[in-house]
């Protein structure tokens, strides 16, 4: 087994009498796109400026690399690049401007580095442009280019998606999936919005009210949703109960339910409901998302 | 050095940022315009209402309504023909001739004596002499040889001196040898004056040098009239302005330099610390005010947090910056001052020294203009640090550039009022206090303060403590802020 590159121990996070965090562990390993999900004031961007050093962590340890972040907060934080809560420019400078501070701040980071993360970003026709004239989506991409200056070896993004256009996010999935391979970087991705990582995403945490409620790796969790959903629209409900006795079913809206189920019990239950004497619209074969499974799990986007 | 390229950054981030530009281009448009102010309130030249043609004119239709064989108008008849008189002679010579300055003194006497013999004697015989008399004094006028008057007036002190010395030795009344003693020491004086004014080639005229002549016998004059073994709080001071401005005019005739004259290039300059203090102050609270607040509000701050530095080391650069900006805005408004003062008042008189009285020494002190500024500067600076600094700490601690603009320069306003209260109450536990000590200037160069419980070294400590006290508490607290959502 790899050590882990970040690794995170019951940190705990108070702001007054509120508790912000309680006991969020986990790790990652490079190469790890990890997914840290959860609904709006969960507890994420708290989280990553915990791992970044932006705020004291009132108990538990954070390790980058090895290096606590406390401790050793230089050592730490070199191999890092992050966006925190919104790509941070400044708005008088050109995009080049903007990038060469963040290089200055690194004594390897040569202008042909440079450029070429400008190019993998493709703001290459607008880099000597003011930050001020860059649409929302453009600055995301340039928040990625200066979080991607240093060649980290760990990436942290909080809701990187935001602003961006189909066409940028699967841009930006394809440039995380290549980074994760190719250099080896263990990826933090932060949003409320899992159908959106779970296509490339290898790990997924999931935070709600401070406390990490699952972590797993992609592949397990798409196991535990094996069977099929169908949904069906009835005539009526009446004598369903009787009918689907032996199914577990959940009843969507009106007279239209749904069930999971092999393609042979299905087969089944069609035609107990017609002998049942209930008609049937349609049934159809639902496609259900990782985001739908765990709104179940993280109970919706309550904010607490 | 890694603190090289956070210090390159900020600067590059204080270079760009658009305010810093205008704030900078702003100040140096008001010391232009202070400096072309200054200037021609100063060439407004006052007229001598005395040759004036209006005054002219009056004489005339004044002489004209009187009858000068009545009785009773001859008399103001003689006096203002003899003005008249006096006045058409001065303007024979030109401006600033040194015959002006002779006719006013003496032109005016002759004239009166020979319209006197003319209209109230009416003896042929005076009026002779008279017109000879004052033929003869504008032929010398007219050799244009002012010693020849100097030497008149030499040896007309030289005949005083051996008069009186002559009635002190012949008298015993012990009033009358007072005033006779008083005599003949303003007499001498007056002596070693024009030996002065002859020996340095002083023509006569109202140039400094004449100035200074007159500054030096009205000074050692004033000397005399104390009595040494009794003096008063008043007299005191008295005698150590006298003294002041006799060493003042023997400085400026033994050099040539004139020292009084605030009009020049040179003066301008020397005075560039104290003149725009506030622009100073001004320049430092426009860097530091936003320093770190504005990171803060445009959550830049965050990007700056994560690179490979420590808090320690990031607000240190910040700081540093502030001292360049402000060394900067300094050297510009130097820049400025040097280049307006020479063009206005030409670049001649840059390299004269700067010449100071120290009332504790009671001597002059010399130096060159570059030491003076320096001087000046470095008396001037806690104020300026100091504002600069709570401006900076506000701006760290508060995150908010309003406050940290507008505190510091309440700070600087109140000051003034604090002080004032505080000198004239002579409060002594205000000695402490920040505005009490910032201003080390009012300490060199022998000058006297007007607060008694002040010295520069409980100034010097006392600013310090407030400087250091001021960052340490920014440090700490910076270092342990927690950067919430932005």
């Amino acid at each position: 087994m790899k050590e882990p590159i970040v690794k995170c121990e019951h940190l705990n996070k108070h702001f007054g009498k509120k508790q912000i965090l309680k006991d969020v562990s986990f790790n990652m390993y490079p190469g790890d796109i990890l997914g840290f999900i959860g609904p709006n004031g969960a507890g994420k961007t708290t989280t990553i400026k915990l791992i970044l050093g932006l705020q004291s962590i009132d108990s538990g340890h954070v390790s980058i690399n090895g290096y606590d972040i406390k401790k050793d907060f230089e050592k730490a934080i070199s191999q890092v690049g992050a966006i925190v809560e919104s790509p941070d420019l400044y708005m008088n400078l050109t995009g080049y401007q903007n990038l060469k501070l963040i290089a200055n701040y690194y004594h390897d980071v040569t202008d042909e580095n440079l450029m070429k993360i400008v190019k993998v970003v493709g703001l290459e026709k607008r880099i000597n442009d003011k930050v001020s004239k860059y649409s929302l989506g453009m600055r995301q991409r340039l928040g990625i280019a200066q979080a991607l200056i240093n060649s980290p070896s760990v990436l942290i993004l909080d809701e990187p998606t935001n602003g961006l256009d189909p066409e940028g996010i699967k841009e930006l999935r394809t440039l995380l999936v290549q980074l994760a391979h190719e250099y080896q970087m263990a990826i933090f991705i932060s949003s409320h919005n899992l159908s959106e990582l779970e296509s490339f995403c290898t790990k997924v945490v999931i935070i709600r009210s401070g406390s990490i409620i699952e972590t797993t790796d992609i592949k397990s969790l798409k196991q535990k949703h094996e069977l099929p959903t169908y949904e069906l629209e009835l005539s009526t409900k009446r004598g369903l109960e009787d009918i689907l006795v032996s199914y577990d079913y959940e009843v969507k809206e009106g007279n239209i339910i749904q069930l999971d189920a092999t393609k042979n019990d299905i087969k089944n239950i069609i035609r107990m409901l017609v002998e049942g004497g209930i008609d049937i619209y349609y049934c159809k074969q639902v496609e259900m998302s990782l985001e739908e499974a765990f709104l179940k799990k993280t109970g919706g986007n309550v904010i607490e | 050095m890694s603190l090289n390229r956070l210090i390159h950054n900020e600067l590059y981030k204080l270079f760009h940022r658009k305010s810093f530009l205008i704030t900078m281009i702003i100040m140096l448009g008001l010391v232009i315009l202070i400096n072309y102010i200054s200037s021609m309130s100063s060439k407004i030249s006052y007229d001598n209402y005395m040759y004036s043609d209006q005054n002219i004119e009056y004489l005339n239709s004044e002489i004209k309504s009187l009858d000068s064989t009545k009785a009773s108008d001859v008399e103001r008849y003689v006096e203002l023909q003899s003005s008249l008189d006096t006045i058409n002679l001065v303007k024979k010579y030109p401006d600033g001739a040194w015959q002006r300055y002779i006719i006013l003194v003496q032109g005016n006497i002759l004239y009166q004596a020979y319209n006197t013999a003319k209209y109230v004697l009416k003896d042929d015989a005076v009026i002779a002499s008279t017109k000879k008399k004052l033929d003869d004094f504008v032929a010398t006028l007219d050799a244009n040889d002012w010693k020849v008057f100097a030497n008149q007036e030499k040896a007309g002190y030289e005949k005083t001196i051996t008069e009186t010395e002559a009635a002190i030795k012949a008298t015993d009344d012990k009033s009358k040898l007072i005033d006779l003693n008083q005599t003949l020491a303003t007499t001498k004086i007056n002596l070693e004056v024009i030996n002065m004014r002859l020996d340095k080639n002083i023509p006569y005229g109202n140039s400094y040098l004449n100035t200074a002549l007159s500054s030096y016998t009205s000074g050692k004059t004033q000397l005399l009239s104390y009595d040494m073994n009794n003096l008063s709080e008043e007299q005191k001071q008295s005698i150590k302005e006298a003294n002041r401005t006799i060493a003042e005019a023997k400085f400026e005739l033994d050099n040539n330099i004139d020292i009084n004259d605030t009009q020049t290039a040179n003066m301008k300059l020397k005075s560039v610390a104290t003149t725009f203090l506030y622009l100073y102050v001004i320049i430092g609270i426009m860097v530091a005010s936003s320093m770190v607040s504005e990171e803060f509000n445009k959550g830049t701050i965050k990007q700056l947090l994560i690179r490979p530095f420590t808090r320690g080391k990031i607000l240190f650069a910040k700081y540093f910056t502030c001292l360049v900006g402000l060394l900067f805005g300094i050297l510009c408004v130097i820049a400025c001052q040097y280049v307006m003062g020479g063009i206005l008042y030409g670049f001649g008189t840059y390299g004269q020294p700067v010449v100071l009285y120290n009332y504790e020494t009671s001597t002059l002190i010399q130096m060159s203009v570059l030491k003076y500024i320096g001087i000046t500067f470095l008396g001037a600076l806690p104020e300026i640090l100091l504002l600069m600094t709570l401006s900076f700490s506000i701006s760290t601690v508060m995150a908010s550039t309003p406050s940290a603009v507008v505190i510091p320069i309440l700070t600087l306003l109140f000051s003034a009022i604090i002080n004032s209260l505080t000198i004239m109450y002579q409060l002594e536990y205000m000695k402490f206090f920040p505005t009490m000590c910032w201003d080390l200037n009012q300490f060199f160069f022998g000058n006297e303060t007007s607060y008694k419980y002040d010295s520069l070294n409980l100034s010097i400590i006392m600013s310090s403590i407030y400087f250091i006290g001021m960052l340490i508490i920014d440090f700490i607290y910076f270092k342990k802020k927690d950067i919430k959502n932005i």
